[in-house]
């Protein structure tokens, strides 16, 4: 079964934790404990209350054994440097991140990084209406 | 506000009972084949009844009721306590046909204690008793001691977990892998590993003292479902004395051990750090209550020699700690303990093993919180006012004992306290002696099974009945027995 | 009656009395099930019990022991040598009464070379030869174990018509 991390408990992150929870054994990190209460208590998964940027919380959200890494915590550099370090200290198989501001997206993009942009992952839907 | 179950949410919870039931039908298959396969022709009929009649009563049932909606918790608690229930009398079928029980309570007695992994008997002539129902009696053991474990897992994912005992507070879990189904899948290929160890460990020895080839590998594989499920039945009326063999007693003492840890701790020590085990709180407690309890056995049995002790006393008190229940003496002899030695086994078995394992009883866990929380207590008034004091304890992770995790420590510690209490009293109204009503009433509380030799077919069926319930509402630590009543009651309210 | 007649009878007296709390106590002492039951009592002392062998010999250090069973209560017998052992031929257990076998010994409640209660057996014999035993099923179980079995498949029946019903409805509707 795979192993999952997920920063940030916020509308996205917790609902993607939500979708992953039955197949997969997912780990949701998050500073703020009454975003990981809002899962509910019969989250079919671990919370871990702590700060992404710090190791220790990483380690016991046992980032070592992680297929992936999903960075959506709202902050553009945090998401970049935490994704960076588990990359380069932990090799983490996929690390993706969700970043705002579409001018750094082009910036940072980096091998091994996946991207993602919530604007222009819906510039591209939208635009498929149209053709 | 009190949540209330509907209609729809019966159906459910038959539902669940029906494929329950069809798969406890299933697992008599396995007795059904040993029958064949040695030629027991009676038991076969016995099985094959009996397999017919769960299979009907689960066919019937997820056949009436479809499953109307989502599990949820409710569905899992009322199932949880149910199902217990439902198991036992289904499984005390090919036992009362047998022709070994004196009546069908005294074999729904045996076969709850079966499934509560108790071990306390009212079988009649179990050294005539056929290998299909023995294996019967032992697999009861196996399904009752995983099933306890998944069960708990399963209302874990849909209920608070604070209602059974798993929750670590402040968003901590102590669930094995963050997927209760991965979690699952991991005590599984724990057991089966043992179980391989087990069976060859057993065999081996039982081969040396002179049973044949496959009665040593029967006697192996039931003698590891009694131990590492903390049961205590054996396919010999004296249990372990049977066997006459002091290797045995040390090997079963291992996989009593075993089968007494926290599956987390098993998790972390294989896969992990293996220094945990000198680290962890639960173990440690083990430690000190263990050699307390030994301390006072050994000073009331003075008068006896070294090796004596061990085999007797101190093999009384593991097995009773473990909440195991196998015994080297006979019933009539366990009552002559000095009573200093009769209460320091009592207390072994009020306190019981690790959570999240196949032990019943209050629990390490909880009766260690329990200790550092009078001792913080006390220091709490030696420190400045309004000063904030937070205790620690180190399982698996360094953990804050928080205010909720005390209390419901305590809340347990009530409840089995009085469930004891309680037995004994029976006892004694009975006419029973004090100690020994106590000592029996724990026993079946805690789901032990050593016997001061109050259980007996001659009990009277009031006791009888106590018992049952006691291990029943041991096993499943009250709550969602609780609970479920507490929802048919609101039911019928309305 | 002179005094001769007299004495006579105060010793007949006595002996009948010493008789008579004598043997039950003989009594008592051959009763597997007593001795079992008091083990202080009979710690130490010379008994003469008889009961079943149940299940096999076991292997000891320096002999074997040989649980015996009689009236739902169980001693075990420390036997020495070979011998004695294989004049057990039956051994109780499903379907085999097990032979009846007498032993004279010493019973401790703790005896100093195993450390557990038995007896140290001087002499062993077979009073009766076990045999097989034979577990009639009868009718009604037969009878029983059918109409549950045609019951059963009824339903299973039933359950596998209502589950093609219910996919073929979930196909219609989709």
């Amino acid at each position: 079964m795979k192993y999952i991390v997920i920063v940030g408990c916020g509308r996205t992150g917790a609902e993607l934790a939500r979708d992953l929870s039955p197949s997969a054994n997912v780990v949701i990190i998050d500073k703020n404990l009454k975003a990981l209460d809002s899962l509910g208590e019969d989250f079919n998964g671990k919370k871990v209350w702590g700060d992404g940027l710090d190791l220790h919380t990483l380690e016991e959200a046992e980032i070592k054994q992680a297929h992936a890494l999903f960075l959506l915590t709202g902050n553009d550099n945090l998401n970049l440097v935490v994704g960076k370090v588990v990359k380069r200290r932990y090799q983490v198989p996929r690390v993706i991140l969700q970043v705002n501001d579409v001018v750094k997206e082009k910036i940072f993009r980096e091998a091994g990084l996946t991207i993602v942009n919530r604007t222009s992952l819906l510039i591209d839907v939208l635009k498929k209406y149209i053709t | 506000m009190i949540i209330s179950p509907e209609r729809s949410d019966f159906s459910t919870i038959f539902n669940i009972l029906g494929k329950l039931l069809l798969a406890l039908a299933g697992f008599m298959l396995l007795p059904l084949a040993v029958a064949w396969g040695h030629g027991e022709i009676s038991p076969f009929w016995d099985f094959l009844l009996s397999f017919f009649l769960a299979a009907s009563a689960g066919l019937a049932l997820v056949i009436l009721f479809p499953l109307r909606e989502e599990i949820s918790w409710i569905h899992a608690f009322f199932t949880v306590s149910m199902g217990w229930l439902v198991f036992s009398l289904f499984g005390a079928v090919p036992l009362y046909l047998s022709g070994h029980f004196l009546c069908f309570l005294d074999a729904w007695f045996e076969s709850m204690s079966g499934f509560a992994t108790t071990g306390l008997v009212l079988i009649q002539d179990l050294d005539h008793l056929s290998y299909a129902h023995n294996m019967w009696r032992h697999l009861t053991m196996f399904i009752g001691g995983q099933g306890i474990i998944l069960a708990s897992l399963s209302i874990l994912t849909k209920a608070r977990p604070v209602a059974v005992g798993f929750y670590m507070g402040e968003g901590r879990q102590e669930k094995i892998l963050p997927n209760v189904i991965g979690t699952a899948r991991f005590i599984w290929k724990v057991s089966f590993v043992y179980l391989l160890l087990g069976v060859t460990v057993f065999s081996a020895i039982l081969m040396g003292k002179g049973l044949d080839p496959l009665k040593a590998v029967y006697h192996g594989l039931w003698l590891f479902f009694a131990a590492f499920d903390t049961g205590g039945f054996a396919p010999q009326a004296q249990n372990i004395a049977y066997y006459h063999s002091p290797v045995l007693e040390a090997a079963t003492v291992v996989f009593m051990m075993l089968g007494a840890f926290n599956f987390n701790l098993h998790f972390w020590v294989w896969l992990k750090n293996k220094r945990e085990i000198y680290r962890n709180f639960e173990v440690r407690i083990f430690l000190l209550t263990l050699f307390s309890l030994a301390a006072l056995l050994y000073f009331s049995l003075k008068g006896m020699s070294n090796l004596g002790l061990f085999r007797t006393g101190f093999y009384q008190l593991i097995s009773a700690h473990t909440g195991c229940g196998f015994t080297n003496v006979s019933s009539a002899e366990l009552p002559l303990f000095p009573s200093l030695g009769l209460i320091a086994v009592i207390f072994a078995m009020m306190i019981g093993g690790g959570v999240c394992s196949t032990t019943g009883a209050i629990k390490i866990m909880r009766v260690g919180i329990i200790l550092k929380s009078l001792l913080s207590e006390i220091k709490r008034w030696m420190m400045p006012f309004k000063s904030v004091y937070r205790d620690r304890i180190h399982h698996l992770q360094d953990v804050i004992l928080s205010d909720k995790r005390v209390r419901e420590a305590y809340v347990y510690f009530s409840l089995f306290l009085m469930s004891y209490i309680g037995g004994a009293v029976v006892g004694v109204m009975n006419g029973y002696p004090l100690v020994l009503s106590l000592f029996e009433s724990v026993s079946a509380a805690a789901n032990v099974g050593l016997s001061v030799g109050i259980t007996a077919p001659s009990m009277p069926a009031v006791m009888k009945v106590v018992y049952i319930l006691q291990m029943w509402t041991g096993r499943l630590e009250f709550l969602s027995i609780f609970v479920a009543i507490g929802f048919l009651v609101s039911y019928f309210k309305r | 009656m002179n005094m001769r007649g007299q004495r006579g009878k105060w010793v007949i007296l006595i002996a009948a009395a010493g008789v008579l709390w004598g043997v039950p106590r003989c009594e008592a002492g051959r009763s597997l099930r007593n001795v079992s039951a008091a083990p202080e009592e009979f710690h130490r002392t010379q008994v003469t019990i008889q009961g079943e062998a149940i299940g096999e010999p076991l292997k000891t250090v320096e002999g074997f022991w040989v649980n015996l069973s009689s009236e739902g209560a169980h001693l075990s017998a420390w036997v020495k040598d070979r011998e004695a052992v294989d004049k057990i031929v039956h051994w109780g257990r499903y379907g085999m009464r097990g032979d009846r076998v007498e032993v004279t010994g010493v019973f401790y409640r703790k005896c100093p070379v195993h450390h557990t209660s038995g007896i140290h057996v001087q002499s062993l014999r077979v009073r009766e030869r076990g045999g097989r035993v034979f577990h009639p099923v009868s009718a009604r179980k037969k009878t029983g174990t059918r109409a549950a079995a045609i019951i059963c498949l009824t339903f299973f029946l039933i359950y596998l018509i209502k589950e093609r019903n219910r996919r073929r409805q979930a196909k219609d509707m989709s």
